[in-house]
């Protein structure tokens, strides 16, 4: 099958998702490329358990055996109360599962570029797994909020990734509250502004947009309300902690009904023109170029504006411009991708992926280990801007040093049938004369296949 | 030719001063180390060095106290940093209150960009204030830059070459794969010169630990710095990353001091007799809000802190609590909110480089830092 297919469709492959290895109907046009990723799976069975709901339940219930058994915190802190002392380590395992299940996800899907498309959404909307509660909340998150949205409008995916739970906690929404609101007057309770910023700076507008100092603290003040009840393991508006009056976020006058403003003020930030300008301008970043130039996101925030925000087209759109479709290699494939794309390529069987490995503090399935050692764990962005997106900074030194150690541990669990015939399977007609020469002249099976995947051919995209 | 306790004294300000005084340029750099620490996420310096003997602060802050340790009889300095502390009072540390870049936007990724390209409002250089400063001096050679840090970091990126590494880090693949991959890479030169500086670092009998390390943690950063620097390596920077308090600072600020703490301890005592000829900076892209929000944090902020320690220090202004306290009024403090910034930080970095280096206030000025103002109401060192 790979012998029949065009470079077209290997660059495409490699472009827009992790190489043709897996890859159940290959592209070799943009338009195929948006038909094939209309009919991806949204959430595979293996992700199916990956819920929110359940697992904020269960600490809630925690909590109030606890506190019905009369513990106070001092002696929590000494004490194992009923059920031991689970939180922490439960946490941690289903973070660990949920890394897993997700990196297999993607080496199993048949549509490269559905996954790739969750992982650019998700790194969008980054929710960092290091506050102890989004431990287990960033798995869910990224099955719950983006990936039934991947192919719906911008609005939809924006208002879903903000009001989730782990949004919610990670950026300290479930401790904003109005100063003048019910309970901020009660409890001497304030407003917390940190996702008010990120919403702006982050999620539509950017910085280019020079929003002010208010439109943060209107946007945060409009986004007061919501919180997450524990109890019914999900987020709710609570009319209590939001803050009266209207606000105005860039010069639009919020003026809905307190339970419904977040959502409409939402809704016009993605229709903002800065927010077309923002989103085009990080996919050109992500799929195409280090440097997207002003035409080209201007061109694409046109058709994310015409389209309002239809997020199939403006895919199409990116896909049929030239130089993104032509322009193999301009990119470097993230540690993540690059370890997606060499599973991919290995097909091993689940034996050997759940093969734990030691971790730097814990053991891990080998999959999970491979993105520790290049510390890129998932759901772990150093910051809420999310990962880099540069080649300089994926094949640095330390970055290439982390590559070629993990690929010299990969081979050696490469099945001999899957090691035939490799470099032509992997890379088919993406491979330079260089690389075949080298290649062919490696010293032994393994060395041959290491080269494959050190290849430029197989870091870049 | 003007001695080194001239160019440290005051004698930097002198230098700014006098029309017509440039010292030579590119002078070798000789046995001069600048260390630069990127405290990421916007430290509290409010916190850290308090205004003990301003009344508003406690009326901001509340009355809760926190062990401190005197600086000068107005600001204290929190406990947890000790061995700063130790080092003010020997006149080898000095701090610098009330400072800021010119960025008042106060986003973390535009503010730490502007801090570590070294200037705001123009055309964003190429590169990093660090990496053009090496191409200022004389380098001993491609690692004289280095660059601690996973990735390439903005400070040190740009023409100039630059050593990226990391602690514990080495290759697992035999010498003949090694001469595979150089014919692999001939044709992509960024692989090619990622493998060429991987090929200096390790050795073939290196034996990996593997995943099995520990984590790498500050001290060893720090022994892998002054390490280098004990080699070719002049100029340094890392990060010390998690100042980003929104909530529970009084919890995480501790434990954050004392990362910043060992940090600088562990620098002075492996330099050993080069810490006579040390700089280090620690500085952040902007400071906190004066007041605490609703859940026991601050947000982001302007004015802040800059440290400064090392032997360098000791004939210049070491000792001393610099920068002009705007106070804590209400009408004191910027836009109602955050602690009033009086002074750019860069024109600190600025003249004591220049100082350390003997480059004059046009180089400064152009190529590390464009557009400070070195000017005769800044104090420097």
């Amino acid at each position: 099958m790979a012998g029949e297919l065009t470079r077209e469709a290997f660059a495409a492959a490699s472009r827009f998702g992790f190489g043709v290895a897996g890859e159940a109907d290959p592209a070799d046009s943009p338009g195929k490329l948006i038909r094939v990723l209309r009919s991806a799976p949204v959430v595979p069975a293996r992700l199916a358990d990956t819920l929110s709901g359940p697992r904020i339940q269960k600490r809630w219930q925690l909590r109030q055996a606890r506190q019905e058994m009369g513990y106070s915190r001092a002696e929590k802190k000494k004490k194992k109360p009923p059920g031991g002392k689970p939180s922490r380590k439960e946490r941690r395992v289903n973070y660990t599962t949920d890394s897993h299940n997700r990196l297999l996800a993607a080496v199993e899907a048949p549509c490269g570029f559905f996954e790739r498309l969750v992982s650019f959404w998700s790194n969008h909307f980054t929710v960092n797994r290091r506050k102890n509660v989004v431990k287990e909340l960033a798995g869910p998150f990224e099955v719950e909020a983006i990936r039934p949205n991947v192919t719906k409008s911008f609005a939809d995916l924006l208002t879903a990734a903000v009001l989730h739970p782990a949004m919610l906690v990670y950026l300290d929404q479930d401790k904003s509250v109005g100063a003048s609101s019910a309970i901020g007057i009660l409890r001497g309770r304030g407003l917390n502004e940190n996702l008010g910023r990120e919403v702006l700076e982050l999620h539509t507008v950017g910085i280019q947009a020079a929003y002010s100092q208010d439109d943060v603290t209107s946007m945060a003040k409009v986004l007061t309300g919501w919180t997450i009840d524990s109890e019914q393991g999900k987020s709710v508006f609570d009319a209590r902690r939001a803050e009266p009056g209207r606000f105005t976020v860039l010069g639009r006058s919020v003026t809905s009904a307190e339970d419904e403003r977040a959502v409409d003020a939402l809704k016009a930030l993605a229709e903002h023109p800065a927010t077309a300008r923002h989103v085009a301008r990080k996919l050109l970043l992500h799929f195409a170029t280090d440097d997207p130039t002003d035409e080209a996101i201007g061109k694409l925030s046109g058709v994310f504006k015409e389209s309002g925000g239809n997020l199939p087209e403006v895919y199409l759109a990116l896909a049929e411009m030239p130089e993104v479709w032509s322009g193999f290699g301009s990119k470097a494939r993230s540690d993540f991708e690059f370890v997606v794309s060499a599973l991919r390529t290995a097909e091993l069987p689940p034996a050997v992926t759940q093969k734990t490995v030691a971790g730097k503090s814990h053991t891990m399935p080998m999959t999970i280990g491979a993105l520790a050692d290049m510390e890129q764990a998932m759901w772990d962005a150093p910051s809420p801007a999310g990962w880099s997106q540069k080649a300089a900074d994926w094949l640095s030194p330390v970055g290439l040093t982390q590559r070629l150690n993990w690929i010299s541990s990969l081979v050696r669990l490469v099945p001999d049938d899957k090691a035939l015939g490799y470099l032509d399977r992997v890379l088919g007609p993406l491979a330079s004369a260089n690389t075949r020469s080298v290649v062919a002249s490696a010293s032994n099976r393994e060395e041959g296949l290491a080269l494959v995947l050190a290849s430029p051919e197989f870091n870049r995209r | 030719m003007i001695s080194r306790r001239q160019l440290l004294t005051g004698g930097a300000a002198a230098l700014f001063l006098t029309p017509g005084i440039d010292v030579s340029l590119g002078s070798a750099p000789g046995e001069k180390r600048l260390v630069v620490i990127i405290l990421r996420g916007a430290i509290d310096g409010l916190d850290v060095v308090r205004p003990l003997g301003d009344p508003g602060f406690q009326k901001l802050r509340g009355p809760e106290s926190v062990a401190t340790q005197q600086l000068d009889g107005f600001f204290g300095l929190r406990s947890e940093l000790g061995t700063l502390h130790r080092l003010f009072v020997g006149r080898q540390a000095t701090i610098v209150h009330a400072v800021a870049t010119p960025y008042r936007s106060r986003s973390h990724f535009e503010g730490q960009d502007v801090l570590e390209v070294g200037t705001w409002g123009g055309n964003r250089p190429d590169g990093g204030w660090l990496n053009h400063l090496s191409g200022l001096l004389e380098p001993t050679g491609p690692e004289f830059a280095l660059d601690v840090s996973t990735g390439k970091s903005t400070i040190l990126s740009g023409s100039r070459p630059v050593k990226n590494w990391y602690p514990e880090l080495s290759l697992k693949l035999s010498g003949d794969s090694l001469q595979f991959l150089e014919l692999l890479y001939r044709e992509d030169p960024l692989l090619a010169g990622s493998l060429m500086s991987i090929k200096q670092e390790t050795s073939g009998d290196k034996v990996n630990a593997g995943a099995g390390d520990p984590g790498v943690s500050m001290g060893d950063i720090s022994r892998f710095v002054a390490g280098a620097l004990a080699g070719p390596a002049r100029l340094a920077a890392f990060s010390i990353n998690g100042w980003d308090t929104h909530t529970r600072q009084k919890e995480r600020l501790p434990k954050l001091l004392a990362e910043l703490d060992m940090a600088l301890s562990v620098l002075e005592k492996e330099l050993g007799p080069r810490w006579q000829d040390t700089l280090v900076v620690a500085c952040s892209e902007f400071g906190r809000t004066a007041r605490f929000n609703g859940n026991g944090g601050t947000d982001h902020g302007t004015g802040g802190v800059l440290f400064l320690a090392g032997g360098l220090l000791a004939e210049g202004k070491g000792g001393q609590v610099l920068g002009k306290w705007p106070g804590l009024g209400e009408s004191d403090l910027f836009e109602g909110r955050d602690l009033m910034p009086t002074s750019d930080v860069r024109s600190y970095l600025g003249a004591s480089v220049a100082a350390m280096y003997g480059l004059s206030e046009n180089q400064i000025a152009n190529t590390v830092f464009p557009g400070v103002d070195l000017g005769s109401d800044q104090r420097v060192l």
